[in-house]
């Protein structure tokens, strides 16, 4: 660490996953683990709807997508159990509309935000360190999390009581050995539920606006969590809307709340060269990511057996940026962290033996993030962030072709077909861009890339029993890809032999017709794609050889299967 | 805005304050309950085994097993169903003060897309006194998707516009003559009908400055008493004595409003000034225009720590041109809570004082007992006059007293109030109450 840290801030925001804020950012000269563009989940009637960069402030999400824990196990294992060995990560679709009862309106948790849209977010993300590992603590909803974030445990629950009178949080923690911390709230914090903060409440609560006052004036404590605004408030001559970017509340009104902190921050210059800021989400609000959660570890709090879940795995994953001075700009961090690292980095940070004080189980092992202030003196100025790109015009355009997902070119009029031509461009791109990715790690060319990625749309085109439920975007060396592209030859050669065997039967059933053509659909368009992006990228002869003959290979594969 | 009161002073004032410490403990544990559905964003999780679409509900569950831990996550489960948002829930609350405790059904829909938030609400409810409002607002609101200069200090309001309508039925409100030294014995009640459609836009245009207006329909209706027991305003009173009881016109009602206030977040705020300028009209018998300026001034001043001291002050002057009247109907009163459940003078009996113009000055002290429970004292003085020149004549009321209150967050507005209050030489009053605990009426400029 380059200096010592004296404030660690947290602002926790809601119900965001990573892809869904940060995603489509992913780039060649920032090659974070998001969207390769062309990541899908199944709908309930077998169509593979795609990730599509064109979410809005609000509007979307009326209905609020599930994140209780049975719909979290759901969009993660594809079952209420949580269990079974994959494909992961496909029951995102599927769950929501169980909550909309609408096929349409279902895709929506595929939508994700294009670069731009979330300039706060996303600026502060590229310009200093953004943590593309970051897990919700629990796969469940608001307060177990952000009870995990306060006290490394949810008490055994994963459920929404709000009873943690008995919580023992990082606040008491840091009160008993002397270090001053704070609760910076708008309406409500989980604080007004724990018993020791409630005895306390003018030591531990305080307002947004004096977090802004204490940044200005160099008072902030060791230990700060802010909470934006969790309703709208309504009063005779006024309306503040709701910022904390639950859905369906205007996601730019959060936007707001993190420039706020950052413009607070940076206005003394003391505050902002000895604080360290994180911004998270509490979890990802049922919200499509394509990382699976990892194991961890049982905070140690509940006898095992005696709690309805083991708290041996993490929830799904959430954007965690780290903003310092000390930060170099495009830090990416790739250590596993959820919630409780909050607990472990304040710990190491303010405390003279963190190795003895610890909450749970859980925050003793959790991993630490100050090693991420790795300059020795800090970065001058301050980064300016910029206004929000405008909403892409082609909405519609964009949704239908995501219901359609994969669909050919578009039948209606000329100016229904420009706007999707530039809505798939858009795809295009960010997929090109996903793709590019691999390269800056040394490991494949761009052409290896788009092999995968074609690969990857095969791979989603087959029955989700011979899916591999490879993680794609972690696929970065050479021998990873063949072992990838093997194991789809081999899956496709089986399922070729079956449909074989299984035509008569396996056409009987609509849905399974339904998802084969989907997947074929998907697979040709893939297939152009790659070969337009081979052409385009790689520029090489050989490649747009085989990119055509991939394309042909999985053309006949199609027509064989239809067979 | 629910409220319980009750005199002690004879055997109905008592029966009625016991009624209310009954009623006031139910509606303290549905207040507890509020924060659950603050933060129920989504339903308690269900032990996995089943899909969801199979599982059974919370309550089915505590049908066959009586534990304790089912049966707090049934409450949940049909505390969440009844405050949904949208759809259909329950309404628990008052139609006005006096009405007793209110319940009733309310509907809501929420549209939304970048720009624009669209909520419907709507509810009727009646109560155990059988008041009853109908009530209808559809609130659009504003959202600036675009950083604005001051954005370093906190995000500010958004624009917000309500089209509204309500009907309410108030059986028996109390008023007891015009004038500061109106006698509790001449108490008498009137069926009081209102309706009102209307319209108001209002905006923060500074961070320490709101505006707006409003532009409304109002149709009073005084109900005749049948009843002949019942001593009814318009048996005891004529014209000269409560203006408007013969005929109630219709009203075009325009308000202009201001409110200044210390920047920052509304829960924060320690000075809160809000001035309204008020034009009724009357569009028929064109006997009962006229103007009234209503100022709510108030300072929140925290100290030591634990403590804090709000004073507040409200004025309300009318004007008439010569010939017309303001009726009594919709003049300001003081005494418990006003219409608008508004404390006032709280050692006296609701709507005890009446008149065209006001004065009112209201001092508290507030020591936190245990979290959010504070200790209070208060102490109230106010007058009513015909006219500003004439508020040197009558008593100056002044009454005082002590309870608790229930502030969720520091230096917020109290939630729920329990205080016993004296010094009205008419008995002391006892009161509980809050906010609406269930499904509250949206939240118009005029109220």
């Amino acid at each position: 660490m380059a200096k010592k840290i004296e404030h660690l801030v947290v602002l926790m925001m809601e119900n965001r996953s990573f892809d869904h804020a940060l995603g489509f950012l992913k780039s060649s000269s920032w090659p974070i683990d998001g969207l390769n563009g062309t990541e899908t989940n199944p709908n309930t009637q077998g169509v593979q709807v795609r990730v599509t960069p064109d979410a809005r402030y609000a509007g979307d999400l009326l209905a609020d997508p599930g994140h209780d824990f049975i719909s979290v196990n759901e969009q993660i294992f594809g079952n209420s159990q949580g269990t079974g060995t994959g494909p992961f990560m496909k029951g995102f679709v599927k769950s929501y509309q169980s909550k909309t009862g609408n096929v349409t309106k279902s895709h929506n948790v595929m939508k994700c935000f294009a670069p731009g849209r979330l300039p706060a977010l996303s600026t502060l993300a590229r310009e200093y360190g953004v943590c593309d590992r970051w897990f919700s603590s629990v796969p469940g909803p608001t307060l177990p999390n952000r009870a995990f974030a306060f006290g490394a445990t949810s008490l055994g629950r994963v459920d929404m009581n709000p009873n943690y009178l008995t919580l023992k949080t990082i606040f008491e923690l840091l009160d008993s050995n002397g270090v001053a911390s704070k609760i910076y709230y708008t309406d409500w914090t989980i604080g007004l539920a724990v018993g020791y903060i409630i005895q306390r409440a003018r030591k531990f609560l305080f307002f947004f606006d004096d977090f802004i006052k204490d940044c200005k004036n160099n008072r902030l404590p060791a230990f700060s969590f802010i909470e934006p605004r969790f309703n709208d408030f309504s009063d005779r001559g006024q309306f503040f809307p709701a910022s904390d970017q639950h859905p369906d509340h205007n996601v730019f009104q959060g936007e707001k709340v993190i420039k706020a902190v950052y413009d607070a921050l940076t206005s003394n210059r003391q505050t902002w060269e000895s604080t360290l800021l994180v911004i998270t989400y509490d979890e990802h609000g049922g919200l499509y990511d394509h990382v699976t959660p990892p194991a961890t570890v049982n905070p140690g709090d509940k006898p095992p057996g005696t709690t309805t879940f083991n708290f041996e795995r993490l929830g799904v994953r959430v954007p965690a940026v780290l903003v310092s001075p000390f930060i170099p700009r495009g830090t990416i961090v790739r250590k596993v962290f959820d919630h409780t690292s909050i607990i472990a980095t304040a710990r190491k940070l303010f405390l003279r033996d963190p190795d003895k004080s610890f909450l749970t189980e859980r925050d003793r092992r959790a991993l630490t993030f100050e090693d991420s202030l790795t300059l020795a003196s800090p970065r001058q100025g301050k980064v300016t962030i910029p206004q929000p790109t405008n909403a892409p015009s082609n909405f519609k355009a964009g949704a239908k072709a995501s219901a359609r997902a994969g669909a050919q070119k578009g039948r209606a009029g000329a100016t229904r077909a420009a706007a999707k031509k530039e809505f798939e461009a858009e795809i295009a791109l960010a997929s090109t861009v996903g793709a590019a990715a691999g390269s800056q790690d040394g490991g494949l060319s761009d052409f290896q890339a788009t092999m995968i990625q074609h690969a990857f749309v095969l791979d989603t085109a087959l029955p989700s029993q011979q899916q591999t439920d490879t993680l794609v975007s972690a696929i970065r060396t050479e021998q990873d890809a063949a072992g990838y592209l093997a194991a789809i030859r081999a899956r496709i050669a089986e399922e070729r032999r079956q449909g074989t065997r299984g035509a008569a039967s396996s056409s009987s059933s609509p849905r399974a017709s339904a998802s084969r053509k989907a997947g074929r659909k998907a697979a040709q368009k893939a297939a152009q794609k790659a070969s337009q992006k081979s052409s385009r990228k790689a520029g090489g002869k050989a490649a747009r050889k085989s990119s055509q003959k991939s394309s042909q290979k999985s053309s006949r594969k199609s027509s064989g299967r239809k067979s | 805005m629910i409220a319980v009161s009750g005199q002690r002073g004879s055997a109905v004032g008592g029966r009625k304050a016991r009624g209310a410490w009954r009623r006031g403990l139910s509606l303290c544990v549905l207040l507890l309950l509020c924060p659950v559905a603050t933060t129920a964003q989504t339903p308690p999780a269900t032990p996995p085994g089943s899909t969801p679409q199979q599982t059974a509900s919370p309550c089915d569950t505590a049908k066959s097993d009586k534990s304790l831990s089912n049966l707090a996550k049934c409450a949940a489960h049909l505390y969440e169903k009844v405050t949904s948002k949208d759809g259909f829930r329950l309404v628990v609350g008052s139609v006005a003060p006096g009405s007793g405790l209110a319940g009733g059904v309310g509907y809501g829909m929420r549209h939304a897309n970048e720009t624009w938030r669209v909520n419907f609400d709507s509810s009727a409810r009646i109560s155990v006194r059988k008041y009853w409002e109908v009530d209808a607002n559809l609130r659009l609101t504003r959202s600036e998707n675009t950083f604005g200069d001051d954005d370093a200090t906190g995000p500010s309001g958004d624009l917000k516009i309500n089209l509204y309508g309500l009907v309410k039925d108030m059986q028996r409100l109390d008023f007891f003559g015009l004038g500061p030294e109106s006698s509790v014995d001449n108490r008498a009640v009137f069926h009081y009908r209102e309706g009102v459609v209307g319209a108001d836009i209002s905006k923060p245009v500074r961070r320490w400055l709101d505006v707006g207006g409003a532009v409304e329909g109002v149709f009073p209706h005084i109900v005749t008493i049948s009843n002949p027991t019942v001593r009814s305003v318009e048996r005891v009173h004529t014209e000269a004595s409560a203006p408007g009881i013969n005929t109630q016109p219709a009203f075009l009602h325009f308000v202009a409003f201001a409110g200044l206030h210390s920047p920052g977040q509304p829960e924060s705020r320690k000075l809160v000034y809000e001035f309204y300028y008020h034009v009724f009209q009357d569009v028929q018998e064109h006997l009962y225009s006229f103007r009234r300026f209503d100022a709510d001034l108030l300072h929140k001043l925290p100290f030591a720590d634990k403590n804090e001291i709000r004073v507040r002050g409200r004025l309300s002057f009318s004007e008439t041109r010569e010939g017309q009247r303001v009726p009594f109907y919709l003049m300001r009163t003081l005494g418990g809570s006003d219409i608008r459940g508004e404390d006032t003078l709280r050692g006296f009996r609701d709507y005890r004082f009446r008149d065209r113009d006001l004065i009112l000055l209201q001092a508290e002290y507030l020591r936190e007992l245990y979290g959010p429970l504070d200790f209070i004292t208060f102490y109230d003085t106010g007058k009513v006059a015909p006219s500003i020149s004439r508020f040197d004549e009558g008593r100056l009321r002044h009454t005082y007293g002590l309870g608790v209150v229930f502030v969720p967050r520091r230096g917020e507005n109290v939630l729920l109030r329990f205080y016993i209050a004296f010094g009205s030489g008419e008995g002391s009053h006892t009161f509980i109450g809050g906010g609406d605990l269930l499904g509250g009426r949206a939240d118009r400029l005029v109220r």
